[in-house]
């Protein structure tokens, strides 16, 4: 009964991560692309860029492969912060949660 | 009811790809190679070499879990851990300045749950990236899964066995598992980066060489040292907490004998 009650709720946890994901990119507007301060903004952010888009980024365009945006583009304001903050704590919850069963319960 | 929802969702995905798939068209740089980066021939190409594997890898799950009751929990435990290491930027300070980079996980995931069970759960991880994190993409899932899952999970699973064999403690064996499954991860797309410039007549050994080199330099090479440590102290962690684990995944061979840890 428990672990049917829990399966139900998961079930109604992704599907409604899913919707909102989904709504929250269809709902989206046209991209902001702001050309002036630009240069200062990339110097801040060159910084602490991931190596996947300072390396992988710059060789694909080298290589005249540049990169397009994902079919669900999460990478909008605040959205992706939103959504690393979701698949944090459901990939945590799950960690801890199997963690918990394996080796702590008798 | 099952097949009912699946459908339905299959179908919402289906409708919300194609509309994105139409109003797409600005760069993005995120993440594992990304969305566009890999022409055609490739895209198929590296499908068809990672799905045998994932196949391989549900079959041994369906397998496993019959022969070990905890094994489910252990892949859920796993799967989650490869997806937030593998979507985890991890501020490092190298030779070309401070960038950040994420670790892979498969080499631990591959210790524990075998090489092809591996590829499979780092299929999910990036799948679930591709579609909602803005990591990765879909049509470069194939080569992704080939550089993370593949190379990464054999190469730290070979190199585990071999250094058992060499009578290495735990902690030793997890710490090479973890470095080599993480270098081999960006040596995978070192060469799918360098393969690029095949067609355009440019020398595939040079520009493999040059990408790999630049990952070095700027975080992997210290960042595989810390996927090292990390992996050496989870398998001490289980080893003290539950033997029997290790015991009936065949890592150790008799938990009534002391395991250098």
């Amino acid at each position: 009964m428990i672990q049917n009650l829990f399966g139900h709720k998961a079930r109604i946890l992704s599907l409604t991560f899913i919707l909102l994901m989904s709504c929250s990119v269809l709902s989206r507007g046209e991209e902001h692309t702001e050309n002036t301060e630009a240069s200062t903004a990339q110097t801040d952010q060159e910084a602490w860029t991931g190596i996947d888009v300072s390396i992988v980024g710059k060789y694909a365009e080298k290589y005249g492969r540049p990169p397009r945006d994902p079919y669900i583009n999460t990478d909008q304001g605040d959205l992706l912060l939103f959504v690393f903050t979701i698949a944090g704590v459901i990939g945590g919850f799950v960690i801890g949660f199997n963690v918990r069963k394996l080796f702590y319960e008798k | 009811m099952k097949g009912n929802t699946l459908l339905r969702i299959t179908i919402l995905f289906t409708t919300v790809f194609s509309l994105l798939f139409l109003v797409s068209e600005n760069p993005v740089f995120a993440m594992h190679i990304t969305e566009g980066i890999l022409p055609p021939q490739w895209i198929f190409t590296w499908f068809a070499v990672s799905i045998p594997f994932v196949g391989i890898g549900i079959h041994q799950v369906k397998r496993k879990k019959r022969m070990m009751p905890n094994y489910l929990p252990l892949v859920g435990m796993l799967g989650a851990a490869v997806f937030v290491f593998s979507c985890f930027p991890v501020p490092v300070i190298a030779l070309n300045g401070m960038a950040t980079s994420h670790p892979c996980g498969t080499g631990m995931s591959a210790i524990l749950l075998g090489p092809f069970v591996s590829v499979f759960v780092a299929a999910i991880a990036l799948l679930i990236q591709a579609l909602f994190l803005a990591h990765g993409g879909l049509t470069t899932l194939g080569g992704n899964i080939f550089s993370m899952g593949i190379l990464g999970s054999f190469s730290g699973y070979f190199v585990f066995r071999i250094a058992q064999r060499c009578r290495l403690t735990l902690f030793w064996c997890g710490f090479l598992a973890g470095v080599v499954s993480d270098l081999f991860t960006y040596l995978g797309t070192s060469i799918e980066l360098g393969l690029l410039v095949v067609n355009k007549g440019g020398s595939f050994f040079k520009a493999a060489a040059e990408i790999f080199g630049m990952f070095m330099m700027t975080s992997q090479g210290i960042l595989c040292i810390v996927e090292g440590v990390v992996v050496g102290f989870v398998l001490v962690f289980v080893y003290k907490r539950k033997p029997g684990i290790l015991l009936d995944l065949g890592i150790i061979k008799d938990d009534t004998k002391s395991v250098r840890t």
